[in-house]
C-alpha cells in the first residue's frame, strides 16, 4: 500500500506550512509529512484526529519526538494521557518515552500538504515516542525518525533527481525492486 | 560467576601485558570484552555496580510500577518466547506477571486488555524480536542537525 506517493520537497527553502493560523518555515532538503497522534488504546482510526507536519529524518535513530505544547495544541493529546514506558538520552538530556499511536497519512500524489482521501496508517512503536520537557521550546517540528519506519516494516525511496519521496507498505514491489538490485 | 580457563596463547598474551587489562573480542560476535586480574576487578566492582544501580533507578524513575513489573515479565519471558519462530514479529501483552496472550496485531491485544478490564498503569505491550535493551532502558537518541550547519567561511 502506498502511503507517500511522489511527495515532493525542495532545495531550496520551501513554502511553509499553514497549520491553525500559524506559518511554520520549512527549510531545503525537509521531507515534511502529515501525522496524527492519539492515546494507545483498542480504537480504530477516529476522523476527527487532527494532523500535524512533522519532518522524516532518517538521520535520528528514535522512533518519533515531539514538544509537549506541539502534542497539546497540534495533536490535541495532554502529555499525561500517554503512559509512560521509559526514558532517551538526546545530547546528554533525559526525556521521557511514551506509549501512543501514531498514524502517517498518505498524500495525494505529487502533493506535500494535501492529503490523499484514505485513513492512515497506524505505527505501531513498541518503544513509545519521546516528549521533550514542559520546559523546553519548541525548536523545530516534531521528527519521525528511522527507527518508526524499520518497526514497521515500511520501504521508502528517495528520487534525489526529482526531489520525490515514496513510502509504502511491503508489497510484491519490494521483493521486485530487492531481486533486481 | 562461571569460570572460564584460558588457552596457552591466551595467558601468554595476558603475561606479555604484565598485569595491566588486555582486551578480547568474540569473532563471531564482534563483542569486546577486557581481562583483569581477580584483584584489580574487586577495586572496581563496586563502583560498577553503584554505577548500575544508579542508571537503573534513573532509567525507572517515572515508569509506573504495574508497567514496569510488566516489563519486566516480558523482558524475562523473552527468551523463551523467541524460542517459537512462529512468535517472531509477534505481540505479548503483559498483565503484571501474566501473559495475557500473543497476537499478530497489537489491537487483539488491547482489546482483550480491555475487556479484562486491567487497570491502566499495570500492564505492556511488547513486540517479540530480539532486543540487547530492556524495554524499561534508557534509549540512547542522536538527533543530527546537518541543516543547521552554518557556511564557512561565511559570505561577505
Amino acid at each position: 500500500m502506498k502511503i507517500l506517493d511522489r511527495l515532493p520537497y525542495s532545495i531550496n527553502p520551501a513554502p511553509p506550512v499553514a497549520l491553525r493560523g500559524q506559518s511554520i518555515r520549512v527549510k531545503a532538503h525537509q521531507i515534511i509529512v502529515w501525522v496524527s497522534i492519539s492515546v494507545a488504546d483498542a480504537s480504530e482510526w477516529d476522523a476527527r484526529t487532527p494532523a500535524f507536519p512533522v519532518i522524516l529524518d532518517t538521520g535520528n535513530n528514535f522512533t518519533f519526538s515531539i514538544f509537549p505544547s506541539q502534542l497539546i495544541q497540534w495533536a490535541g493529546v495532554q502529555p499525561q494521557l500517554l503512559r509512560e514506558l521509559g526514558r532517551i538520552r538526546e545530547g546528554g538530556k533525559v526525556y521521557t518515552r511514551h506509549e501512543a499511536d501514531v498514524w502517517i497519512h498518505p498524500n495525494a500524489p505529487g502533493h506535500r500538504d494535501r492529503r490523499a482521501d484514505r485513513e492512515p496508517l497506524r505505527l505501531r512503536l513498541a518503544r513509545g515516542v519521546a516528549v521533550y520537557p514542559d520546559t523546553a521550546s519548541p525548536s523545530h517540528l516534531p521528527l519521525l525518525g528511522l527507527q518508526a519506519l524499520t518497526e514497521n516494516n515500511l520501504h521508502l525511496t528517495i528520487d534525489g533527481q526529482r526531489r520525490l519521496v515514496g513510502l509504502r507498505t511491503a508489497d510484491w514491489r519490494t521483493t521486485l525492486v530487492r531481486w533486481l538490485s | 560467576m562461571i569460570q572460564i580457563e584460558l588457552t596457552n596463547a591466551q595467558r601468554q598474551a595476558l603475561q606479555a601485558e604484565n598485569g595491566k587489562p588486555t582486551e578480547v573480542v568474540d569473532p563471531a560476535t564482534q563483542q569486546h570484552y577486557v581481562l583483569l586480574a581477580w584483584e584489580q576487578y574487586e577495586r572496581v566492582r563496586a563502583m560498577l555496580e553503584s554505577a548500575e544501580e544508579s542508571e537503573y533507578q534513573e532509567a525507572i524513575a517515572g515508569i509506573p510500577p504495574g508497567i514496569l513489573r510488566s516489563q519486566q515479565a516480558f523482558w524475562r519471558a523473552l527468551p523463551e518466547l523467541l524460542r517459537n519462530k512462529r512468535n517472531h514479529g509477534r505481540w505479548a501483552a503483559y498483565h503484571l506477571d501474566e501473559l495475557v496472550g500473543t497476537a499478530r496485531d497489537d489491537l487483539e491485544l488491547r482489546r482483550e486488555i480491555k475487556r479484562r478490564g486491567v487497570p491502566r498503569d499495570d500492564y505492556y505491550l511488547g513486540r517479540i524480536e530480539p532486543d540487547a535493551e530492556p524495554p524499561w532502558a534508557t534509549i540512547e537518541v542522536e538527533r543530527l542537525h546537518a541543516c543547521d550547519i552554518e557556511e564557512w567561511p561565511p559570505e561577505s
